[in-house]
């Protein structure tokens, strides 16, 4: 017992550790999630000015998603950064503050830059506005120009190019009808004076304590919109807006029970298959076996299940087995029990079943002949077979049981399949578990939602691992000391 | 303006499109520009005995729409589904894209100036417990979606031309929209939005408490406890995911929706459109039930067409038609069709480079066209498309109202090329064999990028053949292949020489100023050559307030031939539609706009009771 609670405390660190990396892979993923969250594009005008109802909903959802809260409970960063940087949830646009404020270590200067950027835009925006169809022909050329240039000053980090980008405005505002855009260039050609190098201050560190930060939000809620990961709470999905653990628990059902099966399937074909070849090795049988075993092996699931849906789920052929789903598509018959259910069902899931199970039988049939070869020659074998213990006794009750161990190694790789699912098989047959979720999420950017499937991935990887040692200690009580 | 700049991009969304007037008002319904926009397939005349007889379709979708929230979802497979559920102001009859009302009575009267549309509700028309559709409903709809506070900024734009709607006094079925400026595409404000039932969404009636003004207000009504927890509820799953809380007027509901798998839709008993006129393509419901199937990987759409598993698809590749076309047991069982679509490939060229970055290649006339006669469209759709594509000529889709048929494909003439690339001054002076001009003083060499989306299966192929074609001319290509998300940006900021670009729209009628007018490429919109003066901006500016489809559409004329002379890009194609239908439906049309098929028109023709024919 006192070796299952040890192996309990070590796993509470691991899990945090994964946690933390959880978290770090939410931060630091590109994108704008509140874009996301809004379906927003991303192919907004920079010179448009956002229109305020859109600003109000991009503030409540940077709220909720705490972005606008420091990262972590303590800060540690160079004196010459702005304390509210983390306020500013535009990515590019912090990492551009960042970069010139440690270039030039002129953290006021930096800000009127951006001040006056943002200040251009606007009034640029208001008077191209009012320019008339005729003008803007005539002008067509010098607001390409303009529009070109300020979408380059505004995340240039390069000094120099910066003072270039400056020149370059103030000289192609200089008309009429940009007269208020010139005065605001000007302004700043003769205030922005950025150094080349930054001074000692740059490398003076200041320490800041965060009551509230991102982490803590996420780990343990703020009350209001989170609970907290501690609480099974993984967020909230950017595509439905729903809890993210409504969708894992979910899709978790049919990811476990496929994978799950095609797991213990494998492992009851492949120990009696991997006993069989150790007790009948270099035999033609064993020879034929291995052959047959490693041609499976070869074969890649996408093909082997589109092959078996091919030849197996299509009326062209063999229409044994329903090719895409979980159950039949009009619903079950109202009249049928539900073993009745279960057999119509069969015929959707023996195929992913398949698919999840081939491939791994000739892995652990292989990995079970080897093992039990390697015991042949311990002394305790001799000692079996010399007290004249029939051959089959041997194997099973003194090789197989030493041979267990590798086989329980494995055994702890088995849960983060389980949780994970399968992209392939489950977009092949249209099965609705982790894995098209996780594929889904991709591609619709529903970061938290790739993150909560990390994370409890991960999580299961400690179970696997937390059960293989107790397995172990079953096995060979010696490993306990 | 921001309505105007978006609206391209919005027809995407759209479930029927808008914009033609009361006939007899403003246009002419027996014009000869009518288009015919579906295809009619005959009737079996006898049942198959492996036929199901069940009157339940099965529709097949490659992948669902994340949620059904009538604000707030903003996919286009959204309507796939609301035109079965929900119910719209008006309607577009997609046999000839124009206008039908839905809810209303008539086609709204429009005032004088423009600015004021005047409806009123049908009688009879009720939600499913029984109360009657009114104004009140369609207010609600409407400043619902204005609010500030719901989360479907994809859509604000839209309705921001819409200054108020309100009832019209003494009447709960007559209202009125009262619109910011005249705009042809106005008329949209009634075909996007489904109506929703005060009482479920708003049981406590917060909203009527406020203006629709005040609605967009953010900072007023962030401050007003009601109206957030109001906008709580409705920006929640509440009504985007619980199959009990989704619901419309329409004359289906949702029965059932497993995530990933089936969604179903059940027929109402007593639905109140059965009593409307039956050419209504909406209003003729024939099957009990209809499922929307998910099925992503091809082969395994192929394999439930042979096993009959699946009676309808409008998402099929062209090449798993084509393979499923030489089944002879899938000709025997299906319908099916490549048909035109509203959706655009263009080869856009930089026609106003900044000299520096991007030469100035494309500024001269005779060079665009030169090489507009160097580009085998034909071979590209022969070849990468399988001759499933329709070749377009100018601006316009060849099968929308206004359509300048006067315009012909440029053919490919690599002599005439070289004629006009010559009389442009580009010549091979060095014996190098590509081309090259004096440019300020500088030889510059006819050497430029060609930009293409690596993540296009096709691209690629078309890119070789235009570098191979363009090759000929002695013009040299330098492929630059990149994911779409970086190509994008650097289209829109005009940052290249030219580059590949392909449009979804709509039967929408055009609006050109997103695409052709100046304002779009000076705020990095979507015209991304460049194209456009002034005169060609006047002429769209009084296109898009002209509601007269006879007026309009001789100046519609004049512009399609200015861009096809000016050919600021090289006109490709639209890719065709695959649909297949199952024979044992009856009306088995098939439609250009989407969704391709009314699902609800498909009548059995299978009698379920014995398995005998209905067929006569």
């Amino acid at each position: 017992m006192s070796f299952i609670v040890k192996r309990l405390l070590w796993s509470i660190p691991t899990i945090l550790a994964i946690v933390i990396v959880g978290f770090v892979l939410l931060v630091y993923t590109p994108g704008d999630p509140v874009k996301t969250v809004l379906n927003l594009s991303d192919q907004e005008d920079p010179l448009k000015p956002v229109s305020p109802h859109i600003e109000k909903q991009k503030k409540e959802w940077e709220d909720k998603l705490g972005l606008n809260l420091p990262i972590f409970y303590f800060t540690i960063q160079s004196s010459v950064l702005p304390d509210t940087l983390y306020k500013i949830t535009d990515k590019k646009e912090k990492e551009t503050i960042r970069s010139l404020c440690l270039s030039t270590g002129q953290t006021n200067m930096v800000m009127d830059l951006r001040r006056g950027i943002k200040e251009f835009k606007l009034t640029w925006a208001g008077e191209v506005k009012n320019l008339t169809p005729l003008e803007k022909d005539s002008l067509s050329k010098e607001m390409a120009e303009i529009s070109h240039n300020i979408q380059l000053l505004t995340y240039e980090t390069n000094k120099i190019k910066i003072h270039e980008y400056i020149e370059n405005l103030t000289i192609l505002t200089h008309s009429n009808f940009f007269s208020r855009s010139h005065g605001i260039m000007v302004g700043m050609e003769k205030e922005i004076n950025l150094r080349s190098r930054p001074g000692l201050e740059v490398f003076a560190p200041t320490i800041r304590f965060n009551a509230k930060s991102r982490f803590h939000q996420w780990l343990l809620g703020d009350g209001k919109y989170s609970k907290g990961i501690i609480r099974g709470d993984f967020g909230i999905s950017y595509v439905s807006k729903e809890p993210i653990r409504n969708h894992i628990y979910k899709n978790l059902f049919w990811s476990v029970l496929f994978s799950g099966l095609g797991i213990l399937l494998a492992y009851l074909i492949s120990i009696p298959v991997g006993i069989l070849s150790a007790g009948i090795n270099n035999t033609i049988v064993e020879k034929l076996i291995t052959v047959l075993l490693f041609a499976l092996y070869a074969i890649p699931v996408f093909f082997m299940g589109t092959l078996l849906q091919t030849y197996l789920a299509n009326d062209q052929y063999l229409h044994v087995f329903e090719p895409t789903g979980i159950k039949p598509v009009r619903g079950f018959d109202p009249d049928a029990n539900l073993i009745e259910r279960w057999i119509v069902q069969l015929r959707y899931m023996i195929l992913p079943i398949v698919c999840f199970t081939y491939a791994s039988i000739a892995f652990l049939s292989r990995l079970t002949k080897t093992s039990m070869l390697e015991t042949f020659n311990h002394p305790y074998m001799m000692t079996a077979k010399a007290k004249g213990l029939p051959y089959w006794k041997i194997l099973l009750k003194h090789s197989f049981r030493n041979a267990l161990i590798p086989l329980i190694t494995v055994f702890a790789n088995v849960f983060p399949v389980l949780v994970g699912g399968s992209v392939i098989i489950e977009s092949i047959f249209t099965i609705p578990g982790m894995g098209t979720e996780m594929f889904s999420s991709y591609f619709s950017d529903n970061i938290p939602m790739i993150i909560g499937i990390f994370t409890l991935t991960g999580i299961f990887t400690v179970a696997g691992f937390l059960i293989s040692d107790i397995l172990y200690v079953i096995v060979d009580p010696r490993i306990r000391k | 303006m921001i309505q105007r700049l978006c609206i391209f991009t919005l027809s995407v969304f759209f479930l029927v499109a808008c914009g033609t007037k009361k006939p007899g008002q403003n246009g002419n319904p027996n014009d000869s520009t009518s288009i015919k926009a579906y295809r009619e397939n005959p009737d079996a005349t006898q049942c198959e005995p492996n036929w199901s007889k069940d009157n339940i379709v099965v529709n097949h979708w490659l992948n669902e729409p994340p949620t059904l929230h009538p604000t707030n979802e903003y996919t286009s497979n959204r309507n796939f589904v609301f035109g079965y559920i929900h119910s719209y102001l008006l309607l577009v009859d997609l046999r000839t894209l124009e206008l039908k009302p839905d809810l209303v009575k008539a086609l709204p009267t429009i005032s004088a100036d423009g600015l004021t549309y005047d409806f009123e509700l049908k009688d009879g028309i009720s939600w499913d417990d029984g109360s009657p559709i009114t104004s009140e409903d369609v207010i609600f709809t409407y400043k619902a979606n204005s609010c500030g506070l719901i989360n479907n900024a994809f859509a604000k734009p839209y309705i921001e031309s819409l200054l108020d709607v309100k009832a019209v006094q003494g009447s709960n079925t007559k209202f009125q929209f009262i619109l910011k400026e005249k705009y042809i595409l106005n008329d949209y404000l009634s075909t996007y939005f489904p109506i929703m039932q005060r009482k479920v969404y708003d049981p406590t009636n917060v909203l009527a408490k406020y203006s629709l003004a005040t609605l967009r207000k953010v900072e007023e009504i962030t401050v007003i406890n009601e109206m957030t927890a109001w906008a709580e509820k409705m920006n929640g799953p509440t009504y985007g995911i619980e199959v009990a809380n989704i619901s419309g007027a329409g004359p289906y509901k949702l029965e059932s929706w497993e995530k990933g798998q089936t969604m179903v839709l059940v027929k109402k008993k007593d639905h109140w459109s059965a009593k409307q006129d039956q050419s209504m393509l909406q209003y003729a419901c024939y099957p009990d039930k209809i499922i929307f199937k998910m099925v992503a990987d091809e082969n395994a759409v192929k394999i439930e067409a042979n096993n009959q598993s699946i009676d309808v698809s409008t998402f099929l590749t062209t090449k798993a038609l084509l393979d499923l076309e030489k089944n002879p047991e899938f000709t025997k069982n299906y319908h099916f069709g490549y048909l035109p679509a509203y959706n655009s490939t263009y080869l856009m060229m930089n026609c106003k480079p900044d000299g520096v970055n991007h030469k100035n290649f494309f500024t001269d006339k005779k060079v665009r066209q030169a090489m507009a006669y160097l580009t085998p469209v034909e071979d590209v759709i022969k070849v990468v498309y399988f001759g499933k594509a329709d070749r377009l000529v100018g601006p316009m889709h060849p099968n929308k109202k206004g359509f300048n048929k006067t315009l012909t494909p440029i053919p490919l003439d690599i002599d005439k090329a070289n004629a006009l690339l010559d009389e442009a001054g580009w010549k091979d002076t060095d014996g190098d064999n590509i081309r090259d001009k004096m440019i300020d003083g500088k030889k510059e060499k006819f050497e430029f990028k060609l930009m293409y989306p690596t993540d296009s299966p096709v691209a690629m192929d078309i890119a070789d053949l235009v570098m191979e074609s363009m090759k000929k001319a002695m013009i040299s290509i330098i492929p630059d292949g990149m994911p779409m998300g970086e190509l994008v940006p650097k289209a829109t900021v005009h940052d290249f020489d030219m580059t590949f670009f392909a449009f979804g729209q709509s039967a929408l009628p055009d609006d050109f100023k997103q695409l052709w007018g100046t304002g779009s490429w000076t705020s990095n919109g979507s015209n991304l050559s460049g194209f456009g003066n002034a005169q060609s901006d006047a002429l769209i500016d009084s296109m898009n307030v002209e509601l007269d489809w006879n007026k309009r559409i001789p100046m519609m004329h004049r512009f399609q031939k200015m861009v096809y002379d000016e050919q600021p890009v090289i006109f490709f194609m639209a890719s065709n539609r695959k649909i297949m239908i199952h024979k044992r439906f009856g009306n088995a049309t098939m439609y250009y706009e989407r969704p391709g098929v009314m699902l609800n028109n498909l009548k059995l023709l299978c009698s379920p009771a014995n398995g005998t024919s209905n067929v006569q």
